[in-house]
């Protein structure tokens, strides 16, 4: 168990954010950490629609009952937070 | 005494160079400060400097400009302007002072530097004026704020900001640094005359000045075009510095270091200008859009400017133009949500007269920085009661503009403006982010240069900012009760929305 800074998009936010998380969060637990930050977060969410994580360059996201050590995210790592269904408001083609 | 004509005598006096003896060239002129690309003495012989001016003309000029604006000052002292004035353009006042007045004395030692180590006479005779130029905005941009002090600490930053590590000081000194400070003669020639003053500071000098005109602040828009016309003069020591280097095969060595300026200019101006033009100026007292100057003046002059002398238009223009319709308004949203952040009180600027206006200047705000920043900020606001600290966490710096990381909200293809990422970069077993591609291009034109900074957010995951709290970041910033920034209008623009949803109740 440690706390480590991550730095994350969330789908539709207007800022990068840097937050702390617990190296044994899930992704699930992640996204719900980063949607307590997000201003815009009950305008943007899509309720029936899981967020994902990926790494930032990254095509897939990580499972979300996945841990962020096992996952191998280590501080400051950039994470796109995403709805799967939103992959075509990607910001950029993926590899 | 008969004085001879300048025509007949200043290019031979120019000129005159003396043949050094004792030295070689390359001491006399070394590469590190010269910058002059391995191009000898006589090759910079060609340069011709459009603008031709004498000690004896520039004193006269220089006086009878001072006395112009300082008398202006005196006879206006009286009638207390700032009392009367608009938050927001009293906010503007203290923006502009804090950002500019010292970093205008620190461009006087650019100035010299071109002054002795530039190759070309021309230069070293425009560039000591230009030096005296930067004295004296330095001098007078301090001077004139001094008198407000007494109404607000705030205007005490003229002096202090750049002794500070307050997040938006930080992020100027980075980018001045690197186009002024940190560079050699040619460096400075093409990256502050030709690319920050010819392209952009006109922005800030003129622009504001005219929004300044109308908002009745004369004081302030003499003082401001008084320098600009010091500027219009230096700014051109860049343009005969670079024909000789297009001229001489290199080409894309002044392209890389052109292109590299235009952008970081574009980033500070979008920070600073942006907000000042399209949220903090009273409605009314509006002259055009940030982003109609930007096009009139960047894009249209500039661009021409940039052609005419024989360089490309920067391989990242179409992100710029695109850039047009989201940083600024980031960079605002951004200040204003942490207005405790820096020294000025930070108008939001969203009155739905003022929503309407921004909605016609850049069509499809209101379906993006409306709906997605600001109405969930309202409706939060009408439910709990406004606060001062709206962003719940830190926020991520660009390692080179070393602003927040911002896109537009509620952004999806088909939407003007650009979506929120983060462009990372491993650089020997560090992880760097930006804001944009061409931050991280800029990055890896010369990683050395940059890579041991840390930005603010840096710092902060480093432990370097204790206790890691609101206050310890405050403090961190210098910024004492009195100095930071208040919402400028105290909350009271909240009214609006409050009757909107009481009719609609
Ligand atoms: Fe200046
Ligand atoms: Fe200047």
């Amino acid at each position: 168990m440690a706390q480590i800074p991550i730095v994350h998009n969330l789908h539709q936010e207007f800022v990068l954010y840097v937050s702390i998380v617990d190296t044994e969060n899930t992704m699930d637990e992640v996204c719900q950490t980063a949607a307590q930050l997000s201003i815009g977060f009950e305008k943007n969410q899509q309720p029936d629609v899981p967020l994902r994580v990926r790494k930032v360059g990254a095509e897939k996201p990580f499972p979300r009952d996945m841990t962020v050590e096992e996952a191998g995210i280590t501080p400051m790592t950039s994470l796109e937070l995403f709805y799967e269904a939103a992959e075509s408001a990607s910001p950029e083609p993926r590899p | 005494m008969a004085l001879l004509d300048r025509a007949d005598w200043y290019d031979i006096a120019r000129n005159t160079n003396w043949t050094p003896k004792y030295v070689s060239e390359d001491v006399l002129f070394p590469e590190e400060q010269s910058g002059a690309l391995g191009l000898p003495l006589e090759v910079w012989e060609s340069y011709d400097e459009p603008y031709k001016v004498t000690y004896r003309e520039y004193v006269r000029t220089q006086r009878e400009k001072d006395a112009g604006v300082y008398s202006v000052k005196a006879a206006l002292q009286r009638a207390n302007f700032l009392d009367q004035a608009e938050p927001g353009w009293v906010s503007i006042l203290k923006l502009h002072y804090g950002a500019f007045a010292t970093l205008e004395a620190m461009a006087s030692s650019a100035e010299s530097r071109m002054a002795r180590f530039g190759k070309a006479g021309g230069m070293r005779n425009m560039a000591t004026f230009g030096s005296l130029d930067e004295n004296r905005h330095g001098q007078i941009q301090l001077y004139f704020p001094h008198e407000h002090v007494h109404r607000s600490r705030q205007f005490d930053w003229a002096t202090k900001s750049m002794h500070t590590n307050e997040w938006a000081v930080v992020a100027a000194r980075h980018l001045f640094d690197d186009i002024m400070a940190g560079r050699d003669a040619v460096g400075v020639a093409l990256m502050l005359t030709f690319a920050f003053e010819t392209g952009f500071s006109n922005l800030q000098f003129l622009g504001l000045a005219a929004d300044a005109a109308q908002a009745g602040d004369i004081s302030f828009s003499n003082l401001a075009s008084s320098i600009q016309t010091d500027e219009a003069r230096h700014a051109q020591i860049g343009g005969p510095a670079m024909k000789i280097l297009i001229e001489n095969g290199k080409k894309a060595e002044a392209q890389r270091l052109v292109d590299i300026a235009i952008w970081r200019a574009w980033t500070l101006f979008a920070t600073v200008t942006g907000p000042s033009m399209d949220y903090y100026t009273p409605l009314d007292r509006r002259e055009k859009s940030f982003k109609e100057f930007m096009q009139e003046w960047v894009f249209g002059q500039f661009e021409r400017t940039l052609l005419d002398i024989g360089l490309e238009r920067p391989w990242y223009w179409d992100t710029m133009l695109a850039d047009l319709d989201t940083r600024h308004h980031g960079m605002h949203a951004g200040i204003w949500t942490f207005h405790k952040s820096v020294w000025w009180d930070v108008p939001p600027g969203i009155s739905r007269a003022e929503r309407a206006w921004l909605e016609e200047k850049y069509p499809g705000w209101e379906e993006t920085w409306g709906a997605h920043f600001w109405d969930p900020i309202i409706a939060r606001f009408l439910k709990d009661g406004p606060v001062d600290t709206v962003l719940p966490s830190m926020v991520q710096l660009c390692n080179m503009a070393q602003v927040p990381i911002t896109g537009t909200p509620g952004w999806t293809p088909g939407k003007t403006g650009r979506p929120l990422r983060d462009f990372p970069l491993e650089h020997e077993g560090r992880l760097y982010h930006f804001g944009s591609e061409v931050d991280r291009w800029i990055f890896q034109q010369d990683p050395d240069r940059y890579k041991d900074h840390l930005s603010v957010a840096d710092r902060m995951v480093a432990g370097m900012i204790q206790p890691p709290t609101l206050e310890g970041l405050l403090d961190y910033f210098s910024l004492k009760e009195g100095e930071w920034g208040e919402d400028a209008l105290g909350h009271r623009w909240l009214e609006e929305y409050r009757q909107e949803q009481a009719q609609a109740a």
